[in-house]
């Protein structure tokens, strides 16, 4: 009885279990161990650097220089914590950081509106 | 993390740096197809198609509502966790998708076989939801996970939304060329509905994520157009309701259904807030209204024939009780009078044969003929009296047949015998022929048999003025049945008396003029009898004046 109403049920139990187990795997992953990479964007020096060029307001009258910087979330939010707006830490690879390097513009792309600065190569410099 | 260009959150789903169209493309479309899910599936929750329509609706609204979070939550841990179900539940909602098309185009529920493979397509995306492959970081610069998404993973949704819109177009095809002209109709919509459905919502959210991947947009909110594909199929669903009656929906149910939906459209006003949601809104409830009043009409005018048939079914329900009634006084009368009337009958013809005999001296001749009219009329009334009993017998179940093996050739040919000289008498020539490939040997009753035959052989004399009456015994061997046609050159039947001549009191509207003494019951007992005995009888006329044949069919005994 039990066994008939089993294989009668099989899709349905098969899907929520793996359902079930697929969310368990994903809250462990990005909630108990933060195993994931994080973008955001961080200061640039457009003297040093191809940056990106963002818009202040929905007018874009005022814009900024910035560049992306991608690191593994457990380690940025070990010295930053939930919000990485005042965390200076967040600007840098830490010593020895693995997984954490920067993406600067490419002027080559189209899509891509660079601040205009002789020589600049875009570049994704690998920090150590 | 914290996306900290964006504004908190209230109430999990309330920010108010977002695009106008948000709310409008999710709140309502999750509504509408909850409403209508749960509804279909209340109103009939056996019945698998109506489970299944809840199962889509409720995948749908988790897609959805998912997808409103993500575009007012700026937690990434938060969004993260659900960023790998919008391929889960896209992924779900194909399957289903595809199940439900074939339950409705088929009428039944689909094998185990089939149920494995749609499981096994669907797999793989649970399987790796928590992987690299599906998602492996946020920018929390834009607040999403666009850029971090799996290709191939993104892709493989994309092949089971166009395998789930192929598969549910072959189903629906095939259902299609088989059906009635009502359920042609019925399918057209479902396909309507369902590609179109499928199409809007896996293009739309595809091309979103696709254009965002690339970096051609910061947002992707193109995919609010793809919702409102569900809107659009749930529209349908409720014409298939209320219109076609499709998942055993009531009509009175219906019209709640509709003014729900009317509701929940107008109660968008409350919280709508930009001029183009405004103007969306006023829109929608213009074409919502126009729909409703097209399908309350629909569900009026059913309500309306409904109470009118109830009303009729009521009225024949309580006429038909009181005709059983009378009909089982009738026959209890029927029967009591005929037991009463029996014996003085029998006494009347005992006495009259033995006066005719001469049992009590001689008498005048015309004394004589009068006796013999007296015997004549007890005769006729003996028969009708018989046809009487036999009637409150059949209708009482207490007509007992003793079955034996007997040659129905032979029997049938000494009936022909016995009917002839009173054929002869009326100028009919009485012919008997037999085309038997057997033995003609039947197992039934003997008695009844021949009482049968002698009703329709004398039938036919009765009613044929002149020419000749043929007795002409046939049989198939293959299907063991053995045929007694009794044809002859007499008044014959319209169509009309053929529809009625086997029925209590069916008798032909001018038989009374040829033959004055019967009773309208013969035929009924006889048919009645044969069917009692594995077999039939059959009448056939060309038309009025054309002469008739009358066949009786018994099951042979090999």
């Amino acid at each position: 009885m039990v066994l008939s109403s089993l294989a009668k049920y099989s899709m349905p139990i098969s899907i929520l279990l793996f359902l079930t187990l697929a969310a368990g795997a994903t809250f462990v992953r990005f909630t108990v161990q933060q195993d994931y990479m994080v973008q955001y964007e961080i200061d640039c020096d457009s003297s040093q650097s191809s940056c990106f060029v963002g818009c202040e307001d929905d007018e874009c009258t005022e814009t900024y220089d910035y560049a992306y910087k991608f690191r593994y979330a457990k380690s940025i939010f070990e010295q930053c914590g939930e919000d990485i707006t005042d965390c200076d830490a967040a600007q840098t690879c830490a010593a020895g950081e693995a997984k954490c390097s920067d993406l600067f513009c490419d002027p080559t792309d189209e899509l891509n509106e660079c601040s205009t600065l002789d020589d600049k190569d875009s570049s994704l410099e690998q920090s150590v | 993390m914290i996306c900290h260009y964006f504004e908190e959150t209230s109430y999990l789903i309330f920010a108010s740096d977002v695009p106008p169209l948000l709310y409008y493309s999710h709140i309502p479309v999750i509504a509408i197809a909850l409403i209508v899910g749960l509804f279909v599936f209340l109103n009939e929750p056996k019945l698998k198609l109506n489970r299944l329509l809840l199962t889509i609706s409720v995948i749908f609204s988790a897609w959805t509502f998912i997808n409103l979070i993500a575009w007012t939550n700026i937690n990434s841990q938060l969004l993260l966790g659900i960023w790998p179900f919008f391929a889960v539940f896209s992924s779900l909602l194909a399957i289903y998708t595809i199940y439900f098309v074939r339950v409705f185009a088929t009428g039944k529920d689909i094998s185990g076989d089939m149920k494995w493979i749609l499981t096994l397509l669907v797999l793989p995306v649970l399987i790796l939801a928590s992987t690299n492959l599906s998602v492996s970081g946020f920018n929390i610069s834009d607040c999403d996970a666009f850029g971090f998404e799996g290709e191939i993973y993104n892709l493989y949704i994309m092949v089971l939304g166009v395998v789930a819109m192929l598969w549910a177009a072959y189903d629906l095809i095939r259902a299609y060329t088989k059906a009635t002209v009502l359920r042609k109709k019925q399918i057209l919509l479902m396909g309507i509905g369902v590609e179109l459905f499928l199409a809007m919502f896996f293009f739309f959210t595809y091309i979103g994520s696709y254009l965002a991947n690339a970096g051609h947009t910061t947002d992707s909110d193109i995919e609010f157009y793809g919702l409102f594909g569900m809107a659009f199929f749930m529209a349908i669903m409720g014409v298939l309701i209320v219109k076609f009656k499709s998942f055993s929906v009531g009509a009175s149910a219906s019209t709640a259904l509709i003014l729900a939906l009317l509701i929940l459209t107008a109660s968008q006003f409350t919280y709508v807030e930009s001029r183009t949601g405004l103007g969306v809104t006023a829109v929608t409830m213009v074409l919502s209204g126009i729909l409703a009043i097209v399908l309350l009409r629909s569900v009026r005018k059913e309500i309306s024939q409904r109470k009118q048939l109830e009303e009729l079914t009521g009225d024949l329900g309580r006429a038909n009780t009181r005709l059983k009634e009378l009909d089982k006084i009738k026959s209890e009368f029927v029967s009591i009078a005929s037991h009463q009337l029996r014996s003085p009958i029998t006494s009347i013809r005992g006495y009259t044969s033995m006066l005719l005999e001469g049992s009590f001296g001689k008498f005048p001749e015309k004394a004589n003929q009068a006796l013999g009219r007296i015997d004549a009329s007890a005769k006729h009334m003996t028969v009708a009296i018989e046809d009487y009993l036999n009637v409150s017998r059949i209708e009482a179940g207490n007509m007992k047949y003793e079955l034996s093996d007997f040659n129905f050739k032979d029997e049938m040919s000494s009936v022909c015998e016995d009917v002839r000289p009173a054929a002869l008498k009326e100028g009919l020539v009485l012919l008997f022929r037999s085309d038997l490939k057997g033995r003609a040997i039947v197992n039934a009753d003997l008695n009844k048999t021949v009482q049968i035959a002698h009703n329709l052989i004398n039938n036919s004399v009765k009613y044929t003025k002149k020419g000749s009456i043929t007795v002409f015994m046939r049989d198939d061997i293959k299907q063991k049945r053995i045929y007694m046609d009794i044809i002859d050159t007499g008044v014959g039947m319209s169509q009309e008396t053929l529809h009625t001549i086997f029925e209590k009191f069916g008798r032909a509207k001018d038989a009374s003029k040829t033959n004055t003494a019967g009773t309208g019951l013969g035929l009924f007992v006889a048919l009645k009898m044969a069917q009692a005995m594995g077999g039939t009888i059959t009448a056939h006329s060309e038309g009025e004046g054309k002469g008739s044949r009358f066949t009786l069919e018994l099951p042979l005994q090999m």
